[in-house]
């Protein structure tokens, strides 16, 4: 047998900081994907709707919001067609609320993997992440077709649309493994997500411009309102697809900061959990 | 030149008794400081009761070594499997480990539940650590060792447990590990599975791989282990090759079951809860003068008599006695001549004449009518035979064979 390239386990008892061990990480990236695509086979084997799922979501919200803000409550989006403004804020919403549910899932549904096997824990929000962008590329050609209809032409600004998903899928990542850390210590907390996301989705300018909340609240609170990631995530959105004006930089660039520091805390805290976890099963 | 493959320094696990470091709720803990009420078995954290499952275990283990880990339920085996695995962390010490590690630990390693075997297959290959061509490569190897063939395109959630571990065992063992931890899967399996892992890992010990094998079957860890360790409360007491190990741990479960039962020479055997053509009475042990007795000497005679009874005549009525060691390995059944009976009671006198060694035996009984079982029970009966003076030859307990010699060859010299 090559004596080359053999790994070394260390096995030592947990201290109150540990490094992150990325390098395990990378090495496991095929698990990562197979979890991902296992999640998703089990997804579409289940429902018969599966696929549609993906699509359905997103399409019967906009129409609900279209009947209920536009119509009824007239709120006006400017040149914008109502249905096309709510998409387009409501595909990237999808992506971040389906991984932060995904994610807070895994710990509970992934029991029996946590308990038998070693892999580096962090592999299970990730693969929920990537995971949550398949329901996302079955929704982005549902807003193809809805530019298509109301006659927008896509602007090279569209090209940034991976930049879109990747901030999207970071901040779901940072928050949802936060949600799963805490899950593992309190068991109850993943019942509090549902809540948590429908709060948010009206916390988040997806169903009403922004310019609304400027014209109605102070100054600061208007500043506060801006440091929730996905109103940066769904203002870029806008931003890159229809063209219209781009996220407001001062609280943009302390929402990043936020999903910055969300994301090394979580990570943190989510490891040192995980490492507890099989002793309490 | 034998390189440390495993090394195990000061090992420790402790657990709290209570659920009271464990997850709580939320709900319970805002209660809690609310004072509102709430699960109180969750209040007190002062107080809470440590126990340890492992404690100072070290061992040093070389590259191509098969060891055992033998020790009563709750010992700590399962534990320190755990720790090496790292699905749990040591409290203190360490250990390290060097080359690709496979596991398996009860059943059904991270299979989910929807997905078919195939599926789960390569999940599984990923997990450990393969890649999808190495998975691919050693598919259909993996499927004919598991025997599930037939079953190989169904959800997994339709698998009994022993298709489940044969399937994660025929995955792990077709890894190529450097180092094999496996815990008591065999238990799981019918006796060809058994039999196919027996062989895949006198295979694996032979091509130089390292094993950590934990089991409760004595015979198996004497057959591929060269060494074993014995644990104790957590607490490893004992090391050395695997038939000094697995004798002393005998020894010691033979001396507390026979403090636990008092044997009894006679045993009346109950009626069987539906109505058979034939049923046992009773069994006992006597010796040369027909006393009862359950305690005998090495080179002692003594014979089993078993009553019985006959509801329905039968034409070829099989009598049968065995005789079963207590690490349950069956030395001798006697069998009667098929016999012509009709309804009435009988005696069968089971005198075998084994030349038998000290230890602690169990006698079995049953009925058959050609051969179709009517009546069978098991343990009906315990008896010790205890090394005696009689012998000038020392005859141990254990390590020098359950029977012990009538004769004793000169050397003859070739010249």
């Amino acid at each position: 047998m090559p004596q080359v390239n053999v790994p070394t386990v260390e096995i030592t008892p947990p201290r109150a900081l540990e490094p992150l061990k990325l390098g395990e990480l990378w090495n496991a990236r095929g698990m990562l994907f197979f979890l991902a695509m296992r999640d998703v086979k089990v997804r579409y084997r289940q429902t018969i709707l599966g696929v549609l799922w993906a699509v359905l979501q997103p399409l019967v919200t906009m129409l609900i919001m279209t009947i209920v803000f536009s119509k009824i409550a007239q709120v006006k989006t400017g040149h914008t067609p109502y249905p096309l403004f709510a998409f387009t804020a409501l595909l990237p919403w999808q992506l971040f609320a389906s991984c932060l549910t995904r994610i807070s899932q895994s710990v509970v549904t992934d029991q029996s993997l946590v308990t038998k096997v070693y892999f580096p824990r962090l592999i299970l929000p990730m693969a929920a992440v990537v995971a949550g962008t398949l329901d996302f590329c079955f929704g982005f050609l549902v807003l193809v077709g809805l530019m298509v209809w109301y006659h927008y032409m896509p602007t090279p600004m569209l090209l940034l649309l991976p930049a879109l998903m990747l901030l999207a899928m970071v901040s779901a990542f940072a928050v949802g493994t936060w949600i799963a850390a805490l899950n593992t210590r309190f068991r109850d907390f993943g019942l509090l997500v549902p809540l948590i996301i429908q709060v948010w989705l009206f916390l988040t300018p997806i169903a009403y411009p922004l310019s609304m909340v400027r014209a109605s609240a102070p100054h600061w609170l208007f500043f506060i309102y801006n440091v929730n990631p996905v109103a940066l995530i769904v203002e870029f959105s806008r931003w890159i697809v229809l063209g219209l004006s781009p996220p407001i930089l001062a609280p943009s660039l302390v929402s990043l900061l936020m999903v910055a520091i969300l994301l090394i805390t979580s990570t943190y805290f989510y490891k040192k959990q995980a490492d507890l976890f099989a002793d309490f099963v | 030149m034998s390189e440390t493959v495993i090394l195990a320094d000061n090992l420790g696990k402790r657990y709290q008794r209570g659920a009271s470091n464990g997850p709580t709720t939320l709900r319970d803990t805002i209660g809690r400081w609310l004072a509102l009420g709430g699960n109180t078995a969750h209040r007190h954290l002062g107080g809470a009761e440590f126990f340890w499952a492992l404690r100072n275990v070290s061992f040093e283990i070389k590259r191509g070594e098969v060891v055992g880990i033998i020790g009563a339920n709750g010992s700590g085996k399962s534990t320190l499997l755990k720790i090496l695995s790292r699905i749990t962390r040591p409290t203190e010490g360490r250990a390290q480990l060097h080359g690709r590690i496979a596991t398996l630990l009860e059943v059904g390693t991270g299979f989910h539940p929807q997905l078919t075997g195939r599926e789960n297959i390569f999940l599984n290959g990923a997990i450990i650590g393969m890649s999808r061509a190495e998975v691919a490569r050693k598919f259909d190897e993996i499927v004919a060792f598991s025997g599930v063939e037939a079953f190989i395109e169904t959800p997994v959630k339709h698998y009994s447990s022993g298709m489940y571990t044969r399937l994660a065992f025929a995955v792990s063992a077709h890894l190529d590990p450097e180092i094999m931890l496996v815990d008591e899967v065999l238990a799981v399996g019918d006796l060809a599975f058994q039999r196919r892992c027996m062989d895949r890992m006198a295979k694996a010990r032979d091509e130089g791989r390292t094993i950590l094998f934990v089991s409760h079957g004595l015979s198996s860890v004497n057959k591929l282990c060269s060494r074993a360790l014995l644990l104790e409360n957590g607490c490893c007491t004992m090391t050395g090759t695997s038939e000094e190990v697995t004798g002393e741990y005998a020894a010691k479960v033979n001396t507390a079951e026979e403090e636990k039962h008092e044997p009894e020479p006679v045993v009346e055997l109950p009626p069987p809860a539906e109505p058979t053509p034939a049923r046992g009475i009773r069994l006992s042990i006597v010796d040369s003068q027909d006393l009862p007795r359950c305690k005998f000497e090495v080179g002692e005679s003594w014979k089993a008599i078993f009553d019985f009874e006959i509801l329905e005549g039968t034409p070829d009525l099989i009598a049968a006695v065995g005789i079963t060691t207590m690490d349950g390995v069956a030395l001798q059944t006697l069998w009667s001549p098929p016999s012509r009976l009709v309804p009435g009671r009988y005696r069968f006198i089971a005198d075998f004449g084994l030349p038998i060694a000290g230890n602690t035996y169990t006698l079995n009984v049953g009925l058959a009518a050609g051969d179709k079982s009517l009546y069978f029970r098991g343990d009906v009966l315990y008896f010790t035979v205890t090394p005696s003076t009689r012998f000038v030859q020392p005859h141990r307990d254990h390590g020098t064979g359950l029977l012990y010699p009538r004769v004793k060859p000169d050397i003859i010299s070739l010249g």
